[in-house]
């Protein structure tokens, strides 16, 4: 075969695969013309296309994953086959001689790099095997195989083993039964008493999807006599592996597989989406059920995502409202939809607050009963579609995720927006329609993301900040000028995104501009202009001005009540907010009265058991706590907790508020040792559900060390210390927030241990790692360094402390300017490093 | 794992991969034959030791090889990319060259020596399929070599499309555009033969 036949073979392959099935063939048969060998040529690898998947390519050389060559043995079982592959694992089925029984073991692929996701797999494999419930497959064992392959050599292998379910995929198996709506309702609801009884034990599943679930086939239930589908279980699968495989193996895979990622993305709740699973609760796993009882109900997917780029789907589930479902049929009007829809609300405050009430709904509807979810009333319904724009900045917390989809779209992009001369983009931009602005968006994101792209032309270690430094540095530059609807949507992400790093000056920046923008295209009694009010006012707030944060608080509380009305939850979140920032002040007297008043609205409105109520309570308790009210912040933590337990057991909320609770009530009331146990409870909970480096798993590590000094025991703090800041460390990624305050408290329990060497060592890989992921001009990496200066002068290495100053106040010139009080303060040397 | 290796040969390899990547050709001549008797000496390593089913893949050995031969630091992407593209190479060397002397068992031509050296690693692949892909993929480096080289780092050296982007300085897009065609141009040549049993899915 000629290399210039494969050529364009290859030419025509490509095109044609790009086309829909039906018009490939004229298209091949118009470009091969009369050659014959080419058009077979070409007929024959379409074919290959369509139909190679699991051939011996797809699987490079695993020998493990079929036919003669498949291991036969791991550990105690024999496999049998293979019975289901992905990028993931090999799922076999397998035989155990004792107790005598066929399994399923699923072997993950565990790349060679990463001993962390052993760590963590081990950690929650072993929680994940408590879950026992007969709509949970059940994990008999996991482990991780230690094979040593050559001397030196050992290669370890996770592996699950489980119930092995014959059985079909929910929605398949109520199609082909041709289910009626109550026997769909029915499944649904049964399928949600595993989810329940998963969270109760603190198990997100973060991955439910009709093809997680399988109902068995009758004649593999228990009772195998009955074949009524009245006795169907349907079976959960793979519970909290998202989590395990999720943290390094999935982001990965993000940009290649984007197919399969938007198969998962439909059911993925908005939080999810933009901020990835580590943002994930309880109610995520709501969501997902919203959308398969949405899907079972309708035969269709609320948010028709397929064959869509990712960044669209994205989008798409993040602002679009699905159909509903009564409008798709008659006989889904009512309340079932209304119980669809409060389960699929893209606000997770909004939904039902657990599986279990979502499936007491169901069930109340199933037996006529007046259900509790309420429609949603007309001006809800208005506010909602005015919130269209502006879901990214609703998904706070975790846009990052966000802006790497977009920029693996991007990538994929071949338009080079930024090559364009200004008046080339201008006149482009304005014959856009509003359809091809999230193109522009893409583009305009690519270019900046081009600069993390391998080039042999530039270095590679781009920084996430140094990125988003260059996207502010562009806006400001006017590269979207022209067209700020656009801006406004890249500046939202970006303050986000910013916010999510607290770096809340960056995020200043952008809200002054957002603000601005609001006021002149919407007016300043618009929604977007109080929204962008608040987040300007928080920001400022957290970036060490609480004093302009009352003020603008102040002023969006009186838009608030204009727009929203005097009883609205809008009123009452804003009052919150002004009682926070208030505290900032160290005005606990002024605070008083206004968290007391949001209070008693939230429960008003909302009654004592909802998310918000708590939330508003746990805020006051922090008011009573500045104004040493003990008891009384105590009676408001009795009162948030258990709600929050119950409604969001192990979310970050929850975690702080627990370990609040222990720091500043148990402990300052002298119930050490009941602090301890409260704490410990905490951490295991958070380790689970929001990892052993996440910023408030640490915060609770760090109350639990302060406990044990209180305690006496030093050595165990200091244990406790260092092993925090190893976990922090282990984290490869720009999440670094939690790693600041535990050096400090380290480096402090080291100097007064007499143990400077120490503290000044560990500050100083701190410093160098900050330095690396912001850059040496950053704020955290200056304030870091003065921190470390001081570590020094305490340890009386005051000539070294002396020259870090020196090169921290010319670095501060740099950033902010010869006369700013920072500047000023390290230029003293030393002196400056005396209280203020 | 590894620990006890001497310093000597990884700096060696880390040193050339750095000159590669400065674009040093003969740098990148020398890496083959290290980085070919490495992976050799692995896998007569692993053979040594266990029964079959507890081995380490062919592309778990790569990886591994390049762990134990590139521990004197990060080379770089650049680096990298030579780096799994000569593993890539002696990876398909060493498998062609096993399957040859199965098929030269299987006609009886001549007495082979079975010593260790010669114990064959777990391969997916059969000879008569494994000879074929080896004919096809040279037909596939005539015509365009870039897709060749996609299949050389996914197949053999088991990169995921990430790493062979990476690895050699383009797109996602174009790795998985490259990969879709020279994957489905490999298995229509690979029909002709007889493929034996399909993978499971």
């Amino acid at each position: 075969m000629s290399a210039a036949m494969i050529r364009r073979a290859s030419e025509i392959f490509q095109r044609a695969v790009e086309l829909p099935g039906p018009s490939r063939a004229a298209f091949i048969r118009s470009q091969c013309g009369d050659d014959a060998a080419l058009l077979a040529l070409v007929r024959q690898l379409l074919s290959a296309d369509a139909g190679s998947d699991g051939g011996p390519l797809d699987a490079p050389l695993f020998r493990g994953s079929r036919g003669e060559e498949c291991p036969t043995r791991l550990g105690n079982y024999e496999l049998v086959r293979v019975i289901g592959e992905g990028g993931m694992a090999v799922v076999y089925e397998a035989r155990q001689e004792s107790p005598r029984r066929t399994v399923a073991i699923k072997v993950l692929r565990a790349g060679v790099f990463s001993h962390e996701l052993l760590r963590r797999f081990e950690h929650e494999a072993h929680i994940l095997g408590q879950l026992q419930h007969p709509g949970i497959a059940h994990i008999y064992e996991s482990g991780v195989a230690e094979i040593a392959d050559a001397p030196g050599l050992v290669r370890r292998q996770p592996y699950y083993v489980m119930e092995l379910i014959r059985g079909r995929p929910l929605n398949v198996y109520a199609d082909d039964l041709s289910l009626s709506m109550k026997d769909r309702l029915e499944l649904v609801a049964r399928v949600c008493d595993a989810v329940q009884y998963a969270h109760q034990r603190g198990v997100i599943h973060r991955d439910l999807k009709p093809a997680n679930i399988l109902v068995a086939e009758p004649e593999s239930v228990v009772t195998a006599s009955d074949t009524s589908h009245e006795h169907a279980v349907p079976k959960v699968l793979d519970f909290g592996v998202a989590r395990i495989t999720g943290g390094e193996l999935t982001t990965p895979t993000m940009n290649t597989e984007a197919g399969r990622l938007i198969g998962t993305l439909a059911y993925m709740s908005p939080e999810q989406i933009g901020g990835g699973n580590e943002s994930a609760d309880t109610r995520s796993d709501v969501y997902s059920l919203g959308v398969i009882l949405y899907e079972l109900l309708s035969g269709r997917q609320p948010h028709d995502v397929s064959g869509l780029p990712l960044h669209e789907a994205v989008r798409c589930i993040q602002e679009e409202e699905p159909p509903r479902l009564g409008g798709l049929s008659r006989g889904l009007r009512g309340e079932i939809e209304t119980i669809v829809a409060r389960a699929m609300e893209k606000d997770r405050e909004r939904r039902y607050p657990s599986a279990m009430e979502l499936a007491s709904d169901i069930r109340r509807f199933l037996r006529g009963e007046a259900i509790s979810a309420k429609a949603d009333s007309a001006l809800y319904v208005l506010r909602k579609n005015a919130r269209r724009h502006r879901a990214l900045l609703s998904a706070a917390g975790g846009a990052v995720l966000g802006l790497a989809v977009f920029a693996a779209y991007a990538w994929q992009q071949a338009t080079r927006f930024e090559t364009l001369s200004h008046e080339e983009r201008a006149a482009r931009l304005a014959a856009l329609s509003e359809a091809q602005k999230a193109q522009v968006l893409s583009d305009f994101l690519s270019s900046v993301f081009e600069l993390a792209a391998p080039d042999p032309g530039r270095g590679h270690n781009l920084t996430l900040t140094d990125m988003l430094d260059e996207a502010t540095h562009r806006l400001d530059a006017g590269a979207l000028s022209g067209h700020e609807d656009v801006e406004a949507g890249v500046r939202t992400t970006l303050a986000v995104t910013y916010d999510s790093l607290e770096l809340m000056e960056a995020v200043v920046g952008h809200m002054k501009w957002l603000v601005a923008y609001n006021a002149r295209t919407r007016g300043e009694q618009s929604e977007e202009y109080f929204r962008a009010v608040k987040k300007l006012a928080q920001a400022h707030s957290e970036a060490g001005r609480p004093g302009v944060g009352v003020e603008l608080y102040s002023r969006a509380l009186h838009i608030a009540r204009r727009v929203f009305g005097e009883d609205s939850e809008e009123v009452t979140r804003t009052l919150d907010s002004l009682a926070n920032s208030e505290m900032r002040m160290g005005r606990a007297e002024q605070a008083l009265p206004i968290a007391l008043e949001a209070v008693e609205r939230m429960n008003r409105a909302l009654g004592p058991e909802a998310h918000p109520t708590a939330f508003v309570t746990y805020n006051l308790a922090a008011v009573y706590r500045a104004l040493g009210r003990l008891s009384e912040a105590e009676e408001c933590y009795d009162r948030a907790l258990p709600v929050f337990d119950r409604l969001a057991p192990g979310t970050i909320t929850t975690t702080r508020a627990r370990w609040g609770y222990a720091r500043d009530v148990l402990r300052l009331t002298g119930r050490a040792e009941q602090a301890e146990a409260h704490l410990r409870d905490t951490i295991e909970t958070a380790t689970l559900t929001l990892g052993p480096e996440h910023a408030e798993t640490i915060a609770a590590e760090r109350a639990l060390a302060l406990v044990l000094l209180d305690l006496g025991r030093r050595d165990e703090a200091a244990r406790l210390l260092s092993d925090a800041l190893a976990a922090c460390r282990g984290v490869r990624r720009w999440v670094l927030l939690a790693e600041g305050g535990v050096v400090r408290d380290y480096a402090e329990l080291m100097l007064a241990a007499g143990e400077g060497e120490r503290a000044i060592a560990q500050a100083a890989v701190t410093l160098d790692r900050l330095e690396t992921l912001h850059g040496r001009l950053h704020e955290r990496s200056l304030l870091m360094m003065e921190f470390t200066a001081g570590v020094l002068f305490r340890c009386g290495k005051v000539e070294q402390a002396q020259s870090m100053l020196a090169d921290l106040a010319s670095r501060a010139e740099q950033v902010y300017g010869p006369d700013d009080r920072r500047t000023q303060r390290w230029k003293q040397g030393v002196a400056g490093l005396l209280p203020r | 794992m590894g620990e006890k290796m001497t310093c000597e040969p990884s700096n060696n390899v880390t040193r050339l991969l750095r000159e590669a990547a400065a674009g040093d050709s003969s740098a990148a001549g020398e890496l083959l034959p290290l980085v070919y008797e490495e992976l050799r000496g692995m896998a007569r390593r692993q053979l040594a030791r266990g029964p079959a089913g507890n081995t380490l893949q062919p592309t778990a050995l790569v990886h591994e090889a390049y762990l134990s031969l590139v521990k004197g630091g990060d080379p770089g992407w650049n680096g990298r990319g030579h780096f799994f593209g000569a593993a890539a190479k002696a990876m398909r060397h060493i498998l062609i060259d096993q399957a040859r002397r199965k098929q030269a068992v299987k006609h009886g031509a001549g007495l082979v020596r079975t010593e260790l050296d010669h114990a064959d690693l777990p391969v997916a692949l059969n000879v008569p399929d494994m000879l074929a892909l080896d004919e096809a993929l040279k037909e596939l480096e005539a015509a365009d070599e870039r897709q060749a080289r996609v299949v050389m780092l996914r197949f053999f050296a088991g990169l995921t499309a990430e790493e062979t982007a990476e690895a050699m300085g383009v797109s996602l897009a174009t790795i998985n555009r490259d990969w879709r065609f020279a994957r489905s141009f490999l298995h229509a040549r690979l029909r002709g033969f007889d493929l034996g049993e399909e993978g499971a899915r």
